[in-house]
């Protein structure tokens, strides 16, 4: 359920609206928007039929919203919501591009590959420290080292950080580097996970998994902004289809279905959706015509040596031409290509 | 951040902060005592525990609280939604009440 205010509701009036719906046991979350405030309410909506809203002073309208999700659908709010990432903006005007390797495999190759992305013009750096392989055996990432490799990346670069964390364990240690956690795909139902970045202060990327619904993603959303963060940035990285000529399928009606559905950011990885770097330019240029609000891409100094995901990897130029390729593409949707990281910085800690 | 004067400064203020979290939670552990005590009282009159519309006022009051300190009420709020959540566990608590 929402509730519309008037034009020109006095705080005082929306705290009775709100007292009013909490009475109840239900809980509220206010957005303010440029021309009208919602209120959207949390808990059982069959309570709210003996509240009688509408008599309340400054109260418009009173809506239902049928879906199970709330905080994350579009009518919960007047505006589409922007996610800031240390000094990047996802969801704003301009397109943000986040971009670096894989894994971070060592120092140098992390500095050359974000010096370079970002003389680019990507506005973040990622880089997993922890990684979700297919197999045991298969490189796991450096742990707490390659964060450490990140964080003085970042006061180099000032390029903000986007990296994984898979495991409720490693919430607290990831959230004391990382600028954005990155949920995997395959993470995207991990519930005990999804409630643990729900509760810390850092923006959260929160990637489809394999065989996921849009509805299951944007649940998986819910569940991280039901326990307080709302910070959360969707991505779309492709689904698993009979087809085996990609690596995934990127789902492009996604794009323009999560838009509408819901207020928040949306972003895709062309890298995992295709599995090869040939593939990566096409579906970026595909990604941004549906009305992306960014891209989050693979780039490794030399793809050939990488420990993961080698085949799928830009090369620093090959990112660079990406970028200029990708120009009349946000000229056509009418948004700067960019997104902001000009001066150095760190995450704060009082 | 190499200026001897701001480090030492930053010291200040974090010493300052630490002294304002350990009063912070002192003051969270007496709010508990005190909602022990409320849910004693509730359960030998026959009242019942949970009492959402007095939830509802305390939440607002804060709101109003935070807007006259400058403070955004809707965060405020949700500090205090997680405080009356920590009360009511309280309350809920079987146990003898404490001094």
């Amino acid at each position: 359920m929402i509730v519309v205010t008037r034009r020109g509701v006095s705080d005082a009036e929306i705290d009775r609206i709100r007292e009013r719906i909490e009475q109840l046991g239900l809980r509220t979350h206010i957005s303010r928007g440029e021309h009208r405030t919602i209120i959207g309410c949390i808990g059982d909506e069959a309570r709210l039929a003996e509240a009688s809203l509408l008599s309340l002073p400054g109260v418009e309208s009173v809506t239902p919203v049928m879906k199970p999700y709330k905080l994350a659908a579009r009518e919960f709010v007047a505006e589409p919501s922007r996610v800031r990432v240390g000094n990047a903006v996802i969801g704003g005007p301009a397109l943000a591009v986040i971009a670096g390797p894989c894994s971070v495999e060592g120092r140098d190759m992390l500095r050359t590959t974000a010096q370079s992305v970002k003389q680019s013009g990507a506005a973040l750096l990622r880089g997993g420290a922890y990684k979700p392989r297919s197999s045991p055996y298969a490189f796991q990432g450096l742990g707490v080292a390659g964060l450490e490799m990140l964080a003085q990346v970042r006061a180099e670069t000032g390029l903000p950080i986007v990296t994984e964390v898979m495991d409720t364990r490693q919430v607290e240690e990831v959230s004391g580097f990382a600028d954005m956690l990155q949920i995997g795909a395959r993470n995207m139902q991990n519930f005990a996970l999804l409630s643990e970045v729900g509760s810390v202060q850092r923006p959260v990327l929160l990637k489809r998994g394999l065989s996921a619904t849009i509805k299951e993603l944007l649940m998986a959303a819910e569940y991280i902004m039901a326990r307080g963060n709302r910070d959360v940035v969707l991505c779309e990285r492709g689904i698993r289809t009979y087809e085996t000529a990609t690596r995934n399928t990127m789902d492009v009606a996604a794009i323009p279905v999560l838009k509408r559905e819901t207020h928040l950011p949306v972003i895709v990885d062309p890298s995992h959706a295709g599995g090869r770097a040939d593939l990566v330019a096409p579906l970026s240029f595909a990604a941004i015509a549906a009305g992306a609000d960014g891209l989050i891409v693979e780039v490794h100094p030399c793809p050939a040596e990488a420990l993961s995901d080698g085949d799928q990897s830009l090369t620093l130029e090959g990112f660079g031409r990406l970028m200029e390729q990708l120009q009349p593409f946000a000229t056509a949707v009418a948004r700067p290509l960019g997104g902001a990281a000009t001066s150095p910085t760190g995450t704060a800690a009082a | 951040m190499s200026d001897p004067d701001a480090l030492a400064e930053l010291a200040r203020i974090r010493d300052a902060i630490e002294q304002l979290d350990r009063d912070l939670v002192a003051l969270v552990a007496r709010r508990v005592g005190l909602a022990r005590r409320v849910g004693a009282v509730k359960r030998a009159a026959g009242l019942p525990i949970l009492d959402p519309p007095r939830e509802a006022a305390v939440v607002r009051r804060a709101g109003v609280l935070a807007r006259e300190a400058g403070l955004d009420d809707d965060e405020v709020r949700y500090l205090f939604w997680h405080l009356i959540g920590l009360s009511r566990r309280a309350q809920l608590e079987e146990r003898a009440p404490d001094a």
